[in-house]
């Protein structure tokens, strides 16, 4: 892909946006992480696979995978009210999570209103009293809309670095 | 009896009622189970679909023996010890992909995709030219039902065929509805627990009971959001479904015909599909049996295999006394059009996914049974599994011994039938024994 590269401020402003978005996840405040979600929006962290380097071509990449997330704004919304909901569940006591954000690349995308924004995410996460854990993965977004109008998650990847989800679940997003 | 007696003598007590927790924390245990269970029953290895071209190959575990499986020229498949005979480095590092050989990385043995011993570097001279016949991979027998491949270590035990028995009544059910039969689509989803591989087996396999507990949270959000009413037969006051033990094996299900579609966001395309295919299902299966295709169904073959069709395919590996890996796959009826077949994956993945509505609670109940069991009090305690004992019967359609839905006539099986393993020296006394009580 062509690098289209974009403006100091623009560059500056997804810095801020992504830190943002990481804190208010870190502190599952999930109603204002849903106004940043574009109503379009598709939210996928793919199962990672473990294959030869001979094998890892197009033609050997499945039609159909089972993911541990490929949803849409529906879908979001149905996790995040269980995650908000008291009673005996897995959140509850709430996990401590912390999000890291970096290696931020911002350039412009195929639309005048989108833009492209690579980051490296990791979540450490805590529960009970003494159970720790940690995942990290590249994401690529896309992110829609203007400095001057704000901008909506359109598309997310995360690629995470396990292949056996070692936190036994995700319970949570990148 | 073994020298074992006193290990195992009171794990299983009361027919299977009550199961002393230090089976689910016991490392001697766990040791005798790595020979006695995992060595001889059979265990699930993959289906026919995940393997369709000669050389295809997928690499999973039986107990914690890695093994690779592999479809050969003629059709059939093989599986071996996925180990170089030389000086035992995994063979094969990828856990899928298609090969007409196979090169050990250490010393460069190459095998052929039948497990012969194909060549050997030649720096060490002609050491191993005239052995080499007898130092092909390690092979395990196979034997299959319904495109389910099985390994079993031990050559003596009894086929699959006695060890599914009537089970296969069932098993047709999720995979056989109709003679184009199933595939697995969508790759293994895995994720490690910290807790004994039999907490989440026995959890798919008979736990109805705790459903609506576990997951009153989950069922509430998705019950508001649903488009149809659903059932599960477990409802107070209901009883709608039935459950059964066979030989080990367990099974819950209803009878309505659509129960297990009423999560779905839209279910209209899988209830349609259901209809149009009723009469070819009674053709196949009788109408009783008929009426369990998209009824709401949990099930297992024992030890360590799952199915809940329209939800998950499972099967859990053991990692020590105290750690499991549950791999998860999506099973779809080969005859829905693909759009069907996509959805299925994407609503499986949702619901009982890493980050499903309803996986993400039973691997946390399951991880705290696995917290109180270390304690000295909590490893001698006994789980309690006395929930309609007394009141399993035979019935005149449905084979095993079978009660209301929510019941645990499947654990006292599952539990009667681990005991028979691993108490019994010898493999041909591992026979199921139907004559004891549900």
């Amino acid at each position: 892909m062509a690098d289209k590269p974009v403006s100091m401020e623009v560059a500056m402003h997804f810095g801020q946006l992504l830190a943002r978005e990481a804190r208010l996840l870190n502190q599952f405040q999930y109603d204002e992480w849903v106004n940043l979600l574009h109503p379009d929006i598709h939210y996928s962290v793919p199962s990672r696979r473990s294959h030869t380097m001979r094998a890892n071509r197009d033609s050997d990449v499945r039609r159909i995978s089972l993911d541990h997330y490929d949803d849409d704004l529906r879908i979001l919304k149905m996790k995040i009210k269980r995650l908000q909901h008291p009673g005996p569940s897995s959140v509850d006591p709430r996990p401590r999570e912390v999000r890291v954000v970096s290696n931020i690349e911002v350039f412009n995308g195929d639309r005048v209103d989108d833009y492209l924004v690579y980051s490296v995410i990791v979540l450490y996460r805590n529960r009970l009293l003494d159970e720790d854990g940690s995942i990290a993965g590249s994401r690529a977004d896309v992110w829609r809309g203007s400095l001057d109008d704000g901008f909506k998650l359109y598309r997310r990847t995360v690629e995470i670095t396990q292949n056996t989800m070692l936190l036994a679940n995700m319970n949570g997003f990148l | 009896m073994s020298n074992k007696s006193g290990l195992l003598a009171d794990c299983v007590v009361n027919d299977g009622g009550q199961v002393n927790r230090k089976v689910f924390c016991d490392p001697e245990i766990y040791a005798l189970e790595t020979e006695r269970l995992f060595g001889r029953a059979w265990l699930f290895l993959a289906h026919e679909s995940q393997l369709t071209q000669a050389g295809d190959y997928l690499t999973t575990f039986m107990g914690e023996d890695p093994v690779v499986v592999i479809r050969q020229k003629d059709g059939s498949i093989k599986a071996f010890i996925n180990a170089c005979r030389h000086r035992g480095a995994l063979l094969v590092p990828a856990e899928e992909g298609c090969s007409k050989f196979f090169q050990c990385p250490y010393h460069g043995w190459v095998y052929g995709m039948d497990g012969s011993l194909h060549s050997v570097r030649p720096e060490g001279g002609p050491c191993y030219g005239e052995r080499k016949k007898e130092l092909g991979l390690r092979p395990i027998r196979v034997e299959s039902y319904r495109g389910l491949y099985f390994g079993n270590f031990d050559h003596d035990a009894p086929s699959l065929d006695e060890f599914l028995g009537d089970f296969k009544y069932y098993l047709d059910v999720a995979f056989y509805p109709s003679p184009a039969g199933v595939e697995f689509v969508g790759g293994t989803m895995r994720q490690r627990l910290k807790c004994n591989w039999k907490l989440p087996s026995e959890n798919l396999f008979a736990d109805n009971y705790h459903v609506f507990a576990a997951h009153g949270v989950a069922a509430e959000i998705c019950a508001k959001s649903a488009t149809v009413n659903m059932d599960i037969g477990i409802e107070p006051g209901v009883s709608l479904g039935y459950s059964s033990t066979v030989s080990g094996h367990g099974v819950g299900f209803n009878t309505d015909g659509y129960s297990s579609l009423g999560l779905l966001p839209d279910p209209k395309p899988f209830m349609e599909f259901v209809d149009q295919h009723r009469a070819s299902y009674v053709k196949h299966l009788g109408p009783e049996r008929a009426q369990l295709v998209g009824s709401s169904v949990n099930g297992g073959v024992f030890p360590n295999f799952l199915f809940v069709p329209g939800f998950v395919f499972r099967v859990v590996h053991p990692r020590g006394p105290n750690e499991c890996d549950m791999w998860t796959w999506a099973v779809v009826d080969k005859q829905w059009p693909d759009e069907m077949k996509v959805e299925m994956v994407k609503f499986i993945g949702r619901m009982l996914g890493t980050s499903g509505m309803f996986e993400t609670d039973d691997c946390t109940n399951m991880e705290r049974i696995a917290t109180t069991a270390k304690g000295w009090v909590g490893r001698n305690e006994y789980s309690d599994y006395t929930m309609g004992q007394g009141e399993e019967q035979r019935h005149a359609v449905y084979p095993g011994f079978v009660d209301q839905r929510c019941s645990d006539v499947a654990f006292r099986g599952y539990y009667r039938r681990w005991n028979e393993f691993m108490t019994a020296e010898n493999v041909r006394h591992v026979a199921p024994t139907e004559n004891s009580k549900g």
